[in-house]
């Protein structure tokens, strides 16, 4: 049973939501404040509640009593890059922060150059899609020639996209410039596809809205 | 712990190498040509619209940490931007989210104002602003930011997560000129439908490297090239090995399709 007083506030602050919509009013303002605050209440909580204390602090406080491993304190040397992040509030020993910082970068880099490897070759071996229409167990057939154009389009859409983002050549050969185009256009369609999708998932979260306020708030207001 | 194979552990030396050729050509003095770029010839008309109208210029950073390879493109491009607004004397306000960001970003832009020869018109507290770590507190902040000073142009440069809507919808619908840039793809199309310019995928690296005045970041952008050039020439040779009749390339075929 849900209780009645959350309902109300969440209806409240739905319609006060949608209250936008018409224009921006004080009653919008107050519930984006609001909002805000919250938020940063719920922030400082989980922070505290769901990494500093269970992955922090009470490793040390267990080694230190002896009722967990000893190298539960070792998490107290973590203290030394973390404070070493404050000195960026010292104009006069910000380059203190840069060690930790330029230490963090090298991380980020490496990794990466990692990734960008893992992400970038599978996706090299799933572009390779046949196109000889003739290569099937069949032959040549209708299907298969569909299938292969298809792969074809596929192909062009992203050569064409890769050529789009290559800086370093001159756009006004006709030869480059027309792919790189075709390349625009490519990404267009599918930046048009990835936003309808997005519209979908927002609107499906406009009709739990809906479903709320209709069953939890006004059908009990007036059940017949 | 698995290691690189053969072909991973050749890609990852010939990128690396194209990187480092591509830095010492830089820096020993041959700037590459690297082409225009729409969307940041348009940043200058926009800081320079906002000073004809007398409004503030607001800046909103992306998401990232200080680490991320994406705050550091987005910090030359606000160093550019800061250069634009100390020269032509306009009121910038600069919005960082993540806490470590946000001291790196008053030092931009109050490098900025000194390169400028203006250090006293930068006010570190009005100026640069931290919001909040959280994206719907930080969207919504900057949504009301906006608004409320009526900005002459609204930046957005870095990765947004779902509150990029959030953020540039407000602006939108008053009639700010708004320019983004993600290097993501996934919020693209709300930028797009939002603001007047769009810099997307990897034209934000570029931007970024076309407006700093480092050549070797320039070179950079050049081996950037190179190595897509590069996986462009694999995909390439991978099809054509698949046409080859009897599968005489199939070794090669069969090489990169188990990456899948």
């Amino acid at each position: 049973m849900t209780d009645p007083l959350a309902v109300w506030v969440g209806a409240i602050v739905t319609l006060g939501v949608f209250s936008y919509l018409a224009r921006d009013n004080p009653f919008y303002r107050l519930i984006q404040q609001a909002a805000m605050g919250v938020v940063v209440g719920i922030q400082i909580v989980v922070t505290w509640k769901q990494v500093l204390q269970p992955m922090w602090l009470s490793p040390i406080q267990g080694a230190l009593a002896g009722t967990r491993d000893w190298t539960g304190a070792l998490w107290l040397l973590a203290l030394v890059p973390g404070s070493l992040w404050y000195f960026q509030l010292s104009k006069k020993w910000f380059w203190v922060s840069t060690l930790v910082s330029g230490l963090f970068v090298g991380v980020a880099a490496g990794l990466a150059f990692k990734f960008r490897i893992l992400l970038i070759l599978p996706q090299i071996g799933a572009s390779l899609k046949p196109l000889n229409p003739f290569a099937g167990p069949n032959g040549f057939t209708w299907e298969g020639f569909l299938d292969s154009s298809n792969n074809l389009l596929f192909l062009a859409a992203l050569l064409t996209t890769l050529l789009y983002f290559f800086f370093s050549v001159k756009t006004e050969n006709r030869w480059v410039r027309t792919p790189m185009r075709w390349g625009r256009l490519m990404i267009m369609v599918a930046l048009g596809a990835m936003f309808g999708n997005t519209v979908m998932t927002r609107m499906s979260y406009l009709i739990e809205r809906m479903q709320f306020l209709y069953e939890m708030w006004l059908r009990p207001l007036f059940p017949g | 712990m698995q290691h690189a194979d053969w072909l991973m552990a050749a890609l990852m030396f010939a990128m690396a190498a194209a990187i480092l050729g591509c830095l010492w050509r830089a820096r020993r003095g041959h700037v590459p040509y690297v082409r225009r770029i729409a969307g940041v010839a348009e940043i200058e008309r926009a800081v320079e619209r906002a000073t004809e109208m007398g409004r503030p210029v607001v800046f909103a950073m992306g998401f990232t940490d200080i680490q991320a390879i994406e705050t550091h493109a987005s910090l030359l491009i606000l160093a550019h931007v800061a250069r634009l607004a100390a020269r032509l004397q306009t009121p910038l306000i600069v919005l960082a989210r993540p806490g470590n960001v946000y001291p790196v970003a008053e030092e931009t832009v109050r490098q900025a104002y000194v390169a400028e020869g203006v250090p006293d018109h930068f006010d570190a507290k009005e100026q640069v602003r931290f919001l909040s770590e959280d994206s719907a507190v930080y969207g919504m902040a900057v949504a009301r930011l906006i608004e409320e000073t009526r900005a002459g142009c609204a930046l957005f440069f870095g990765a947004f997560e779902f509150a990029s809507l959030l953020m540039t919808e407000p602006g939108a619908r008053i009639g700010v000129l708004q320019i983004a840039g993600d290097p993501s793809l996934w919020q693209m199309p709300f930028f797009v439908c939002t603001c007047d310019k769009t810099i997307m995928g990897e034209e934000y690296y570029a931007a970024g490297a076309y407006v700093s005045p480092d050549p070797a970041l320039r070179g950079v952008l050049v081996s950037q090239d190179i190595i897509k050039a590069m996986f462009a020439g694999l995909i390439l040779l991978g099809v054509l090995a698949a046409l080859l009749p009897g599968g005489a390339a199939s070794w090669f075929v069969e090489l990169l399709r188990h990456y899948r």
